[in-house]
């Protein structure tokens, strides 16, 4: 048996006022594209938080490549996380006193690479996604577009297992969208990441194998679109 | 735009805002007390022959110009705290008066939003001012008679208080005009951020010209034109390292030097100033340490028991710490509020590992790294040059001073970098907010 | 259907065959049934007979298909009119989902299990008109578009009627 990408248990959070998950139950393939989809405040975005690791599930259990994230002591977690998960969010992710190439070398810096090294990866990826003349530029001077681009590259540059994307599309025009959304497809397709993708979007879910649908903090329903 | 109108908009709205404000108004304030301090002084004019118990400060005519103008010195610090206090929040007020103008704000009602913000910092600063004024001239009432070296308040300082008041108030409501916030309503890259580098080193290069000319001759001019050496030097040279030192650490494989690197990169000119500026306190304090060195050995030790010595020494040790507060306050208020405005990307960051403890050593290497060799730097460069006038006047204690300076600016640099590194954590509020996963949430 | 109009659009960029409208036809609308060689034939002699084309040469077999017809200058003039004419609003297949909706809540069906199926079986159809290698000079991406944010359209009634529904059962219990 080939093991899960992600998977979720009963996964509950609330915020202080409001309950964002009651419960949420979740399995991902390796490979496998979700969408998670749903009216807003519907707790797309707490579930994706939860999965990453971002936030911690307060009831219920978060595998991550098999890995119980709250068995692990929080170094483990952390480098678990460091290369196992990528995170594209709408916007704004970039350090804005980086260069393109040093946002995207950041995660292999943290996970200890020569610096050199991981320059050439991430220019690698720069060129991958389209950026590759912009590398040394910072976020700011930059479209939207351009910076999801990078952000792509960023949270695929570990090769990651699973790689979680926030309505990456968001912030973007729909030509602009439908580039980010086919790079994220044929990056991950190219390492064999999995892909869940949070959005209200039909166009950007139409994408993904397999639609989830949450409404108050439940999973309304699951349908395969492959 | 009427009156109400412009004060509801100037109006302090969030947290940090009032935080912001209430920095202001502390820095006008201490500016307005040594202005009246400044001025009562200047106005005293007793001398010995009055016969009442005095310090020599104030009884000598040619030393009393010397406290009138420290006074004016330590003014001039507590204004540039107040400046910087005024640049704080840019982002978030920059949004603000964007928006101003997207609703039909004129460039000049803009202009004028901000100088009525800074203004009523101004007034209430200059309203505080007095009360602060008087607290300290008592308090200086109760030190043993050498160091009384603010003449009792009278009557007069409750008609330049009024006058203080309009001073700051327009002072500040000109500066806060003249800060262009808001007014371009695209984020474009600052014209200015490219070519300031060669305008800094040519004023350090000026700095750098009058020190090395003026220790060429030897005269009473020497020592002025060294402080103005200095100043310009240090303002000059300051933000070009910090620039170098940025890009150095921004090369390292070290993820969390990298990050470091580049804010200090990126904010090279605000750090650089108030780095100019402890190295200018540095300076003091080094002139005074071999001073101190200087009348030990020629004195044979009497100093330690000439009240006139002592005074001189622990006021100008205190101003030159009060003004490295200053410049550390307004250090520490930027970094804060860079931590504000760059809180979604650092959250993001966490998914990574950088979490709360991996960026507090960030923001800790931050202020530790440009801190420590400023104090340092000033120390030595303070002590080095009074230790050489020493040198050339063949004074035979000139070696011990430059012994003395030198341990005196490596231990300065161990305190300084203790305190920045405990000033560090004083922002763990901020830095903790700054990770949080509610930053990440597209709303 | 406009088809003669169509035909007058295929012929705009100069004098053509039977069988080169067909394939111009084809080319324009890839994911279209394609148009049958009697419908051009019979089109084009309607036309012919209107005086909106014209025939420019018989070919020497004679025969339709060596037949090189022109646009008239009245053709001209009919297409642009034609193009220049905004379409009516208008519901088409729509109806029957708006029918089938309404009959699952008055037959007292699980709203929600249809709005699964339905999204389902639309995302899918998205997802294959966005699977569609177009080609750099092809006007068919264009099409699909048209259609996918139809289906789109769907689904965010479908959504919007269900929220309603829901939030309505909410408030009355």
């Amino acid at each position: 048996m080939t093991e899960l990408a992600l998977e979720l248990i009963r996964v509950e959070y609330a915020y202080r006022r409001d309950v964002a998950l009651r419960g949420v139950s979740l399995q991902v393939r390796p490979g496998e594209v979700v969408a998670v989809t749903g009216p807003s405040g519907c707790g797309k975005s707490t579930l994706l938080h939860c999965a990453a690791g971002i936030l911690r599930a307060q009831a219920g259990t978060v595998h991550l490549v098999g890995q119980n994230l709250a068995e692990l002591p929080e170094a483990d977690r952390t480098r678990l996380r460091r290369t196992q998960a990528g995170v594209v969010l709408q916007f704004g992710q970039l350090v804005p006193d980086l260069s393109l190439t040093d946002n995207v070398a950041l995660p292999l810096l943290l996970e200890g690479h020569e610096r050199e090294a991981a320059r050439r990866a991430a220019l690698g990826w720069l060129e991958r996604v389209g950026v590759a003349d912009d590398a040394a530029a910072t976020p700011s001077e930059l479209s939207g577009g351009q910076n999801q681009r990078a952000a792509v590259a960023r949270a695929l540059v570990t090769g990651p297992a699973i790689v979680f994307a926030d309505e990456p599309t968001g912030s973007l025009d729909t030509h602009a969208g439908e580039q980010i959304m086919e790079l994220l497809l044929s990056s991950a397709r190219v390492g064999g990441s999995a892909l869940v993708i949070v959005t209200h979007d039909n166009l950007v879910a139409a994408y993904a194998d397999r639609e989830v649908r949450l409404r108050d903090g439940v999973i309304q329903h699951e349908v395969s679109l492959s | 735009m009427n009156l109400r109108t412009l004060i509801e908009l100037a109006r302090p709205r969030s947290s940090t805002d009032r935080r912001r404000m209430a920095l202001l108004v502390s820095a006008v304030a201490l500016a307005g007390a040594f202005l009246l301090a400044g001025q009562r002084v200047a106005r005293h004019s007793a001398t010995y022959l009055d016969g009442w118990e005095q310090s020599s400060y104030l009884a000598e005519p040619g030393l009393r110009q010397g406290v009138v103008v420290a006074a004016v010195l330590m003014a001039g610090t507590a204004c540039a705290l107040a400046f910087q206090a005024l640049r704080l929040g840019t982002a978030a007020r920059d949004r603000r008066l964007t928006t101003l103008r997207l609703a039909g704000a004129t460039p000049n009602q803009v202009r004028l939003v901000g100088a009525v913000d800074a203004g009523l910092g101004g007034l209430a600063g200059g309203i505080l001012a007095g009360p602060l004024y008087f607290v300290l001239a008592a308090a200086v009432q109760a030190l043993p008679g050498e160091a009384r070296v603010l003449p009792a308040p009278n009557y007069l300082d409750l008609l330049a208080w009024p006058v203080a008041i309009v001073l700051l108030t327009v002072l500040a409501a000109i500066a806060g005009r003249s800060l262009r916030r808001g007014l371009v309503t695209e984020p474009t890259v600052d014209p200015a951020a490219t070519g300031w580098r060669t305008k800094y080193l040519v004023i350090g290069l000026v700095g750098l010209a009058l020190i090395v000319l003026s220790s060429m001759v030897f005269n009473l001019v020497t020592i002025f034109a060294q402080t103005a050496g200095v100043v310009l030097a240090a303002s000059g040279f300051a933000p070009l390292a910090v620039a170098r030192h940025g890009r150095r650490l921004g090369r390292s494989g070290d993820p969390l030097k990298m990050l470091a690197g580049a804010r200090l990169l990126h904010t090279a000119r605000p750090v650089g100033r108030m780095l100019a500026l402890l190295v200018f306190c540095g300076g003091v304090a080094g002139v005074v340490m071999a001073m101190a060195v200087d009348l030990q050995a020629t004195s044979g030790g009497v100093i330690q028991d000439d009240p006139f010595y002592l005074t001189g020494f622990a006021f100008v040790g205190l101003l030159a710490l009060f003004a490295a507060l200053a410049a550390g306050v307004a250090l520490l208020a930027g970094t804060a509020d860079d931590l504000l405005d760059q809180r979604r990307q650092l959250a993001a960051l966490s998914v990574f590992g950088v979490g709360e403890s991996q960026l507090l050593r960030s923001v800790r290497r931050r202020l530790t790294s440009t801190v420590a060799p400023a104090i340092t730097i000033g120390l030595l460069i303070g002590g080095g040059l009074y230790s050489s006038i020493l040198l050339r006047a063949e004074y035979s204690s000139s070696g011990r001073a430059f012994v003395v300076v030198l341990v005196g600016a490596v231990t300065g640099g161990l305190v300084a970098w203790l305190v920045a590194a405990a000033a560090a954590f004083l922002l763990r509020g901020q830095v903790r907010e700054a990770v949080d996963p509610q930053n990440l949430r597209s709303a | 259907m406009a088809t003669a109009e169509l035909v007058l659009g295929l012929l705009h960029n100069g004098p053509a065959h039977g069988y080169d409208v067909k394939r111009g036809h084809d080319a324009w609308f890839p994911d279209s049934r394609p148009l049958a060689f009697g419908q051009v034939y019979t089109t084009l002699s309607r036309l012919e007979r209107d005086g909106l084309v014209e025939v420019v040469d018989r070919g020497s077999e004679g025969g339709p298909e060596r037949t090189v017809y022109a646009l008239t200058p009245q053709g001209r003039e009919h297409l642009a009119h034609w193009l220049a004419e905004p379409i009516q609003p208008a519901l088409g297949a729509v109806d029957e989902m708006v029918r089938k909706v309404v009959a699952t809540i008055r037959t007292g069906e699980d709203a929600s299990a249809f709005l699964a199926r339905q999204r389902s079986s639309h995302l899918r159809r998205i997802r294959e008109l966005k699977a569609v290698e177009s080609d750099s000079d092809s006007s068919s991406w264009l099409v699909r578009d048209y259609m996918a944010l139809h289906l789109d359209a769907d689904l965010r009634w479908l959504d919007n009627a269900l929220d309603r529904i829901t939030e309505q059962k909410e408030t009355s219990r």
